[in-house]
């Protein structure tokens, strides 16, 4: 029973702008849906829909069987986790304290934080291996350290979905497979998990399910095998690749770009 | 949290010290009458000379100092936190100086002369003219650069028809009120004073610090706060209407005071490990403590005519946070 779909949703930005297309997506609870495409497919928006942030023109988006838009705020973020591509936190607060404003959908104002509030941090900060930086200035952490640490923020409210938004950009491979890693786990924990990826064999390594968009449609929705065997990479990316197994999973490697494709069109 | 049990006793102290404050401020002035007396005839009524100074002088100024300092203190840090940016200060959203623009036009009518709570009344309406405009202009859905740019155009507007008020003040005298007002002071105020913008204070307060958790959960950001709960409109609604509405009282019965809204928040920041919704209390206390020794201050100094409480926070307050700035450099971004 998935928590979270987007049924036949269609986004317009301004006038004539149309991002999405008639986009349906349901991750299942317990598995890594990734969703790769191009820039401008329409990735971001999707996440921004499907975590309530804004309101489809056409479709809907259900959240336990109910329209999103019908679920308070705080149970919305109790439910859905976002991790915006590239938090920045603004103030110089102590690793612990950014984790904590995870908690934001269970905080009451002008109370202080439960003993469950600090429990769900500790976990969080112990599953993605931050507990040493706790006291740190958030902002004097490297890439890798923040990435991990915005990952504990989402994950203090224990979601039923996470949303995550090119989690593993500007890291390293360590920081990058780290990241992976740490989804994987959550997923095992029984989330259903989007991650926006722009690397393909990460994608094809971690997702249960690939599900890619082109142009705001979804261009194919499937398992990494089916989706990475056909044509369809190479044709919406615009690119050659080359694919093969190492370990038994399988990579895919961009190597050259195709002619522009508008003279057929 | 470490930050807590770095200062636990911050806000504490800090309370003890405006009590203090307060109490300095009401026994200390020209007229030399012993404490006890200064109590005992406030607390007894009567018409004793000494009676009046307590009521009507000392009364109100040390409640209003302790008032609009902390007002200004407060509003500097929401906005601070709002809009995560360390330099922004009560007077952007523009209420400030539709208060003057007010206040001026009642020095300038002579309405003041003859009824002298029209300064403050007409001041409340200028502030609450600009939060309407800024409403009406801005839509409830605006960004809060729309929101930043009314308030900015409001404030430059309002501050120009000052400047004409000025520019075109019937004589002498009259511009040189409009002049000394809008220096900004706590002296010859009386407590309808503090009965008229009271209300508006404490109104504008309560929708202030109703947004603790909204401005500690901004701190990653307008989607981030969002997706964790947030009513974002809600907290725009909050935090601009009751600067304006809180802010704008605050300067109709005191003028424009400068600095205080913007150096306080950065003098307590550190002090609650940076968090804008521990700032919020604690720099209502730091803006009240600083403005009612400010204006104990200029009670104190022997000049041929008293200082004006705005020029003496900007004189203190301008190099005092140049010296910040340069201590503590890339801790504040």
């Amino acid at each position: 029973m998935t928590v979270l779909s987007a049924e036949e949703v269609s986004v317009v930005l301004g006038p004539g702008v149309r991002v999405l297309k008639s986009v349906s997506l349901a991750p299942a609870p317990g598995e890594v849906t990734g969703l790769i495409g191009p820039n401008g497919a329409g990735k971001t928006t999707l996440l921004n829909a499907m975590a309530g942030l804004l309101e489809p023109e056409q479709g809907r988006v259900l959240c336990d069987g109910q329209p999103l838009k019908d679920i308070s705020r705080q149970q919305r973020g109790r439910e859905i986790a976002y991790l915006e591509q590239d938090t920045q936190c603004h103030w110089p607060l102590t690793v612990e304290r950014m984790v904590m404003l995870g908690r934001t959908p269970y905080l009451r104002p002008f109370r202080g934080e439960s003993a469950e509030d600090h429990a769900r941090v500790a976990d969080a900060m112990t599953q993605c291996d931050v507990v040493q930086f706790a006291e740190r200035n958030v902002l004097t952490l490297s890439g890798g350290e923040r990435a991990r640490a915005m990952l504990a923020r989402a994950l203090t409210v224990e979601p039923k979905v996470l949303l995550a938004d090119e989690p593993t950009a500007g890291l390293d491979p360590y920081h990058q497979l780290h990241v992976m890693e740490l989804l994987r786990e959550r997923a095992q924990a029984g989330t259903a998990i989007v991650v926006v990826l722009h690397d393909l064999t990460l994608a094809a390594r971690f997702c249960d399910r690939v599900c890619v968009l082109s142009e705001g449609e979804v261009a194919a929705d499937g398992t990494p095998a089916d989706v990475f065997a056909g044509d369809v990479v190479p044709n919406v990316y615009g690119v050659t690749t080359s694919t093969g197994t190492h370990d038994g999973q399988t990579y895919v490697i961009p190597w050259r770009r195709l002619p522009p494709k508008g003279l057929s069109d | 949290m470490s930050e807590r049990d770095r200062f636990p006793l911050l806000v504490p102290l800090m309370s003890v010290s405006v009590i203090g404050a307060l109490f300095a401020s009401f026994v200390i002035g020209p007229a030399d009458i012993p404490v006890a007396d200064l109590f005992a005839q406030l607390l007894e009524g009567g018409d004793t000379p000494e009676a009046l100074i307590a009521r009507e002088i000392r009364l109100p100024r040390a409640l209003l100092g302790a008032l609009v300092g902390g007002v200004l203190g407060l509003a500097g840090a929401a906005l601070q936190g709002f809009l995560r940016n360390p330099l922004a200060e009560p007077g952007i959203v523009g209420a400030s100086a539709g208060a003057a623009f007010g206040a001026v036009v009642a020095i300038y009518f002579g309405l003041a002369a003859v009824f002298p709570l029209a300064l403050p009344l007409l001041g409340m309406a200028g502030a609450l003219t600009v939060v309407a405009i800024i409403y009406v202009l801005a839509g409830r859905d605006a960004s809060v650069l729309t929101l930043i740019l009314a308030g900015l155009a409001l404030n430059s507007f309002a501050g120009s028809l000052t400047a004409l008020a000025l520019n075109m003040a019937p004589s002498p005298r009259a511009a040189l009120e409009i002049a000394f007002w809008l220096l900004g002071s706590l002296s010859d105020r009386s407590l309808d004073h503090l009965y008229l913008a009271a209300p508006f204070i404490v109104l504008g307060s309560v929708l202030i610090f109703a947004n603790g958790r909204a401005l500690d959960a901004l701190s990653l950001g307008e989607r981030t706060a969002a997706s964790m709960g947030i009513n974002m409109n809600a907290l725009r609604f909050r935090v601009v209407v009751g600067t304006a509405i809180a802010v704008g009282a605050a300067v109709s019965v005191s003028g424009a005071i400068a600095f205080v809204g913007l150096v306080v928040p950065h003098l307590i920041r550190p002090l609650v490990g940076h968090r804008p919704s521990q700032l919020l209390i604690a720099s209502a206390l730091g803006g009240a403590l600083l403005l009612l020794v400010a204006d104990i201050g200029v009670r104190l100094i022997p000049t041929y005519q008293e200082l004006k409480l705005g020029v003496v926070t900007g004189l203190l307050g301008a190099p005092f946070f140049l010296v910040i700035l340069l201590r503590t450099g890339r801790a504040t971004r």
